[in-house]
């Protein structure tokens, strides 16, 4: 399927796009050059992602498209047509915290909040998917090496980390 | 750090992504975009259009047999990276894989970008070239297959025509031949300044190392590990061979020490291997 376009670069195309974003279809008007992130934070209003770098480095737009953690900063809106995107928004309510926001609270593991949405998708994918069970310390330094933070040290994040990996360590002595 | 204007299309089928590639001069396939729209982001790469290839499911897939680990060009590296049948099949190629940016980068890039990006720093490239892997391109003249080691020209440069996509690529298994990689980067997700693969001979006297990162593209040479009459080994002295044969390439002054380092490191991982150690 080629979307339809102006042969002329400079003006750029509207393109539909069809994402379902937290459960919910959202049709949205994009252009080319939309990233998804723009999508999430200026047509939806969803600004829980971040953007820091819009290199890939920095982790802050990191949400869920496919079941799979993404940069949506590196990631279209056209790209998009026909995915299902998590975000942070769709992860919790303020009601009620997962496990994973739960123990970053409990370790500190937060300042100005920017990184942490990130953090959250991040260590979310590896404590649903079970593989953070099977990490050592320095593996975990190695699966959230992908997100940056600027104010806590990182100490907190860590501390926060490892006790989803104890926690998920002892759940599964406990099953046997 | 928003791109500049392009057109996009996301071809259907194969033959309308390659008839794209042909009619268009100054398109560009995007992959999984993990180099590409970074690139883009910095204005660094402007191309007019993009051809979206990530709805060929076809380019999906790992097939593994005695010889080859046959992968198609859409293949995620996190696939490569965390397959147990793929780190089976091809340590190599595994441990090469989990050394690439970050785990959402991993999610999305893919071995075809990558060989195609050509980054000089990049890892796959390297592996691809050290094993002399089959690269398998195709454009609307036909298919052809390019050997790994004629792919990376130079930094950021293959030997693919502009009309040519890299469908899948053959990496041949190491047939229980020991093997070492490293790299050195300021931090795991880094760049790596220089990296090293060394890939033993059967019987562990002749290593074969791949340098790449601080070459502007992959570069291999052949290290001989007999030192004494008896067929033994002096540390030193293949050291100092490895050496030398480094300080006769065309490497960045900048990083000859590091470019040391890392090549001792691959070829001491393949040396101490527990396959070689038991051989007679």
């Amino acid at each position: 399927m080629t979307l339809a376009h102006s042969d002329n670069v400079t003006t750029e195309a509207t393109l539909e796009v069809a994402v379902t974003v937290n459960g919910r279809a959202v049709r949205a008007s994009v252009t080319e050059r939309t990233s998804l992130a723009d999508l999430l934070r200026d047509d939806l209003g969803l600004t829980g992602t971040h953007v820091g770098c819009e290199q890939g480095v920095c982790g802050a737009c990191t949400v869920f498209v496919n079941q799979t953690s993404t940069r949506a900063c590196l990631f279209l809106a056209v790209q998009a047509d026909g995915t299902d995107v998590v975000t942070i928004e769709g992860l919790s309510t303020p009601d009620a915290l997962t496990e994973v926001q739960q123990a970053i609270v409990n370790a500190c593991g937060i300042q100005c909040g920017f990184c942490t949405s990130g953090f959250v998708v991040t260590l979310t994918e590896l404590t649903v998917s079970g593989r953070i069970a099977e990490l050592s310390d320095d593996e975990i330094r190695r699966e959230l090496d992908g997100n940056l933070c600027r104010c806590t040290g990182y100490v907190g994040l860590f501390d926060a980390a490892r006790a989803l990996r104890d926690r998920a360590r002892a759940t599964e002595r406990n099953t046997r | 750090m928003k791109p500049a204007p392009f057109r996009y299309a996301r071809p259907d089928s194969l033959g309308e992504a390659l008839d794209l590639l042909a009619r268009h001069d100054d398109a560009k396939v995007i992959a999984g975009g993990q180099s590409l729209l970074p690139l883009m982001n910095l204005r660094l790469a402007t191309p007019e259009l993009l051809i979206d290839i990530g709805r060929l499911d076809d380019l999906v897939g790992v097939v593994i047999d005695d010889d080859t680990v046959r992968i198609g060009a859409m293949t995620r590296h996190a696939q490569l990276e965390l397959d147990p049948a793929v780190s089976d099949a091809q340590p190599l190629l595994s441990a090469a894989a989990a050394q690439i940016g970050h785990r959402a980068i991993r999610n999305h890039g893919t071995i075809g970008g990558s060989l195609a990006h050509a980054d000089a720093a990049a890892e796959l490239p390297a592996v691809i070239h050290a094993t002399r892997a089959a690269v398998e391109v195709t454009s609307v003249r036909g298919r052809r297959t390019i050997a790994g080691d004629e792919l990376s020209r130079g930094h950021f440069t293959t030997s693919l025509d502009s009309d040519e996509l890299i469908t899948s690529v053959a990496v041949p298994r190491l047939g229980g031949r020991a093997w070492g990689f490293a790299t050195v980067a300021p931090r795991p997700s880094d760049f790596a300044v220089a990296g090293a693969i060394a890939i033993a001979g059967e019987t562990g006297k002749l290593i074969e190392v791949t340098l790449f990162a601080s070459t502007a593209r992959p570069t291999t040479f052949e290290l001989a590990t007999d030192t004494t009459d008896a067929g033994g080994r002096s540390d030193a002295e293949i050291e100092r061979r490895m050496n030398d044969s480094i300080s006769q390439l065309d490497i960045d002054p900048a990083r000859q020490r590091l470019t040391q380092v890392v090549a001792k490191r691959a070829v001491t991982q393949a040396l101490t291997q527990p396959s070689l150690q038991e051989a007679p």
